[in-house]
């Protein structure tokens, strides 16, 4: 429309410009949304040498899937430990097998038959395993999905346990128990190598309970024999291995999505539930990769030993510790750190007090009274004494109290007592024995 | 007076082409169309379903979000198809012939000598210009933001469903545009009518057995998009049957498109035919 | 003078109602009175020779073919109708320039014609601002504007005067008598004697549908001489202003309402003669001024009887 005066009418230009910027606005939008990473709480794929080494047979987790599949199907005792009712959990996680394992801890004398005969039946299962021992590493596949539960939990070193208690307190066969019960632990330090802190926690606990069952062998044996077999073999055990933090929150991380993914499965991950809970793990995955992508503060915190280590957590109000507490607790990814942490340390101390404890055991039977000294009990067996992992100092020793005779007043803050300010914390570990004691705190 | 006579006769305007009055029909469709600030809304609207997948990649990630391929389908057919085409349709079509007939305004129009046809037909020629470019960036930025979520990418076979999408809406823009057009130049009260029989009557004709349903514009707009688009990355026995179906028992692609032509043809006819004899401001005679 | 219009017992009826009853009537180039009161059928009358509605009855022919649905017919002819509507978000001369398009005319000149147009009645100044902005004035002027950009040979001016000012009234009356002198048929429509009288010596009274009169104003204006026009004028002073006529051998009653004032005289030419003076002197602030269609009505009712 030509015009020779006047103003010409920009109004349906007026139209196409909004249109078109609205049009503009929505493709940024678009590319922003394309750009994102729609993949962002997956966990990485593992790098291809690690899928070499998952893959390759002698990762530890093949020998125990066919240990697995040798241990006999049915439960010899079910009437008297029958199988309690697990609603909610997957089949294989709550098959005899396990929960028999599970059963064997709950011990009684006149069971020693039915025992002895399941764990006749258990023997080619439990040599299997044992070959995992030789093997270096262990590494769940990353597609093993439900199959890890059971290899992962340590239901075999529930067995080899059983079996160190049935050789050293029916058998009376206690070098053999001995054997048995440094291979329960040795397996449980190669299923910690996988690192997902769910079965992590599980597995320190489990050490744990070796050792306080070792405590009490050491206590109670009276046979310098025995204590000299335990002493060599403690002094062949190497010290629990470092946490690799990296293998920890990528297997944490692994562990959390494919929970997400069964109970999305199963449609229990549902409407605002579901939202809340990919928004709140999209927020702590985003945490972890940056924890494993950009080092610096985080990473220099988790490679601290362990006293300095409570002390940075402690210290910041700003760091991990806060962290903690914005997540609300055992949820928190730095809570389940810090319990892996404080796990490792507590089976460092047991151990170290373990081997401090059946050299005092030994000079007393030779002497008759334990040593004034600790370096006394060491002369000649140790170059060098264990120190206390929590105050890295030496143990203290109370010569004249048996019943506290190695202490370490263990941490400083416990993870849980983080969530109860009301209440005193106290954990020490006393002859080889981690013992956790609250008491209200006074007003 | 008689040379009077002659200048007048001599200034009088010759008889212009066809094309001509085609052509200012159109572009004075397009001119006040795009003047009206309801187009502006008209778009806005169109684009709205683009917001959709954009906020799930925001609230939602990866294997916990909606499949795009899923979401892309689901938008176009539930959202494009069954809502936004008979709206826009009913938002510009009934406005074609009917503003002016509302306005009072088409006796200017009926005393000009322009052929009726050309009237209607560069108006509804302005409508498909302004709702394609209403809806096809629409459908695109939605399958851009589709893209963004798991198992959909720019695919040629995706590329090939837009496409396919964007064939299927301007069939369905000019069948229900032309009815439209024609509600809006008959009746008083367009829009009512257009409610009624573009979201009530083709609902009941679904639910009605028999042959019914092929006196909606929707069976041959439905009839024209890809069966079980969600599943056609899997194709299984299950999308062939429902292929085998549509074309044997229901309707084809052809014959939805034939008859989408038919229905558009006959529709502008009608109203070329309304707008020429029907006696428009009827009420006014009383006054006069 | 060559017939543009003509009527053959044209009827036109909407349901019950006769807008138009069996008219004869022949109508000459050159300009031509309609005159009526409301219900008349004058527009009606108009839309017949347009085209818009359809004899019920009868025929109707312009330049000797049927109107309707006739391209060669409109190509000839312009109209302004007497209703106020127009496209929204439309300025003056878009209106007059679209309406020219379709009239098949190019871009270019339609561009022409339009401003030509707009020029011809005054609103070149305000032919690019929205039409929602005009007075009622304005309106009608660009309406007459569309009217004649296309220099039709017949133009239909439907009750063109309303909403003009006097000043306006003038302009208007000389630009039909011109388009006349230019030797185009031009129908004038109005329910006041006296616009028609000021445009055209030659009228068709037409009422309830039906021709009462036709022929030279004078002769009908003859008639209505015994019959005084009451005209009622609202201003600011009505007494100082009843006061210029209240001596006037024409002038039969004055009467006060309400800040208006209503002479009835026998003389309306000689009475708007004065009141455009007094208007022009500013001897009078005049607001507006309207002629009782009750007189009017009572000379119909003569003719009637």
């Amino acid at each position: 429309m030509r015009r020779t005066r006047g103003r010409k009418s920009h109004r349906e230009r007026r139209t196409i410009l909004v249109l078109a910027a609205i049009v503009c606005v929505l493709a940024v939008a678009v590319l922003w949304a394309r750009s994102r990473d729609p993949e962002a709480l997956r966990p990485p794929p593992r790098p291809p040498e690690m899928q070499a080494r998952t893959a390759a047979p002698e990762n530890a987790y093949h020998v125990l899937g066919e240990a697995l599949y040798l241990l006999p199907a049915e439960n010899p005792m079910p009437k008297k430990y029958p199988v309690p009712g697990r609603p909610g959990l997957e089949a294989f996680y709550s098959t005899e097998v396990n929960s028999i394992a599970r059963e064997l801890d709950i011990w009684a004398p006149d069971d020693g038959p039915e025992v002895a005969a399941y764990l006749e039946q258990c023997q080619p299962a439990i040599e299997k395993a044992k070959q995992a021992l030789a093997c270096p590493y262990f590494l769940i596949p990353q597609e093993a999905g439900q199959a890890k539960r059971a290899i992962g939990d340590p239901a075999f070193t529930t067995l080899l346990h059983a079996s160190c208690r049935h050789a050293w307190e029916i058998r009376n066969d206690k070098q053999t128990a001995l054997d048995l019960f440094f291979d329960a632990v040795r397996l449980c330090r190669l299923l910690r190598q996988d690192g997902a802190a769910n079965e992590l926690s599980w597995i320190q606990s489990k050490e744990q309970n070796l050792w306080r069952q070792l405590a009490d062998y050491v206590k109670e044996t009276g046979d310098p024999a025995i204590l000299n077999h335990a002493l060599d073999r403690l002094m062949e055990l190497e010290e629990p291995p470092p946490l690799d933090w990296n293998l920890i929150l990528d297997a944490e991380w692994r562990s959390e999505w494919e929970y997400l993914e069964r109970m999305r499965a199963q449609g229990s991950l549902q409407g605002p539930a579901t939202l809340a809970n990919v928004l709140r793990m999209r927020h702590e995955r985003r945490m972890i990769r940056s924890i494993i992508n950009k080092g610096g503060i985080w990473t220099q915190t988790l490679s601290l030993p362990y006293p300095r280590f409570e002390e940075a957590l402690g210290g910041n109000p700003g760091g991990p510790l806060a962290a903690a507490k914005d997540y609300g607790g055992c949820e928190s990814v730095w809570y389940r750190l810090w319990e892996a942490k404080l796990g490792q340390t507590c089976c460092a101390a047991m151990q170290r007090q373990l081997l401090l404890l059946a050299l005092l055991e030994l000079h007393r039977l030779d002497k008759g009274q334990y040593p004034e000294a600790l370096a006394g009990a060491a002369a000649g067996r140790l170059e060098m004494l264990p120190v206390d992992p929590f105050t890295e100092e030496q143990f203290q020793y109370n010569p004249l109290t048996p019943e506290r005779l190695l202490v370490s007043p263990g941490p400083k803050t416990y993870p849980r007592s983080l969530f109860r300010p009301d209440l005193n914390w106290r954990a020490e570990i006393v002859n080889g024995v981690v013992g956790i004691q609250t008491t209200p705190k006074e007003d | 007076m008689n040379e009077g006579h002659e200048t007048a006769q001599k200034s009088a305007i010759e008889k212009a082409p066809y094309m001509r009055f085609l052509g200012a029909s159109m572009h004075h469709a397009l001119v006040t169309t795009l003047r009206r600030k309801r187009t502006i809304l008209a778009g806005v609207i169109a684009l709205l379903p683009v917001v959709i997948p954009l906020l799930l990649t925001v609230f939602t990630e990866g294997a916990f979000g909606q499949e795009g391929n899923k979401l892309f389908v689901m938008l176009v057919e539930d959202i494009y198809v069954k809502a936004l085409l008979p709206l826009l349709a009913m938002f510009f079509g009934t406005m074609l012939i009917g503003e002016d007939v509302e306005s009072q305004t088409i006796p200017y129009l009926l005393t000009r000598p322009f052929p009726r046809s050309a009237l209607v037909l560069g108006r509804f020629a302005a409508y498909m210009i302004i709702a394609t470019a209403l809806v096809l960036p629409g459908i695109f930025l939605t399958f851009a933001a589709c893209t963004a979520l798991g198992s959909f990418s720019f695919s040629p076979a995706n590329l090939r469903l837009m496409l396919h999408y964007d064939g299927a809406l301007i069939m369905g823009l000019m069948g229900y545009g032309a009815f439209c057009m024609w509600l809006g130049a008959f009746f008083k009260r367009p829009i009512i009518v257009g409610v009624t029989t573009l979201f009530g009557w083709q609902r009941l004709a679904f639910f009605v057995p028999g042959l019914i349903d092929f006196f909606t514009i929707e069976k041959y707009v439905t009839a024209l998009l890809p069966p079980l688009a969600e599943a056609r990355e899997t194709p299984t026995l299950r999308t062939a049957l429902a292929e085998f179906q549509k074309q044997q028992f229901l309707i084809g692609a052809a014959k939805s498109v034939a008859a989408l032509c038919i229905i558009t043809a006959a529709m502008i006819a009608i109203t070329v035919f309304v707008v020429r004899w029907r006696e428009y401001s009827q009420a006014k005679a009383m006054e006069s | 003078m060559s017939v543009v219009i003509e009527a053959k017992e044209l009827s036109k009826w909407f349901g019950e109602v006769v807008a138009v009853n069996n008219l004869d009537v022949t109508i000459e180039s050159g300009v031509t009175g309609l005159l009526g009161p409301n219900g008349a059928g004058k527009s009606t009358f108009i839309k017949l020779a347009m085209g818009l509605y359809g004899p019920s009855r009868g025929t109707i022919k312009v330049f000797g073919q049927s109107p309707r649905n006739n391209m060669d017919v409109l190509r000839r002819i312009g109209y302004c109708p007497e209703f106020d509507r127009f496209p929204d978000n439309t300025t003056g001369f878009e209106f007059v320039y679209w309406l020219n398009r379709f009239y098949g005319l190019t871009g270019g000149e339609a561009t022409r014609r339009a401003e030509e147009a707009c020029e011809r009645v005054k609103m070149t100044d305000r032919m690019d601002d929205l039409i929602e902005t005009y007075s009622r004035g304005m309106r009608q002027r660009i309406k007459i504007a569309q009217a004649l950009a296309p220099a039709p040979e017949l133009l239909f001016l439907d009750e063109p005067m309303a909403g003009l000012d006097p000043e306006g009234r003038e302009e208007l009356f000389a630009l039909i008598r011109a388009l006349g002198e230019e030797g185009r048929a031009v129908i004038v429509s109005s329910h006041i004697l006296y616009e028609i009288e000021r445009v055209t010596s030659y009228m068709v009274l037409l009422h309830n549908g039906c021709i009462l009169a036709r022929g030279k104003v004078h002769d009908v204006r003859e008639l209505m001489d015994e019959h005084p026009l009451a005209v009622t004028v609202e201003c600011r002073s009505p007494r100082a202003l009843a006061a210029h006529f209240a001596g006037d051998d024409t002038t039969l009653s004055i009467e006060f309402d309400n800040g208006r004032v209503t002479v009835r005289t026998r003389d309306p030419n000689g009475f708007f003669d004065k009141l455009n003076r007094l208007i022009t002197e500013n001897a009078a602030e005049v607001t507006s001024f309207a002629c009782a269609d009750a007189d009017l009505q009572s000379v119909f009712q003569y003719l009637v009887r």
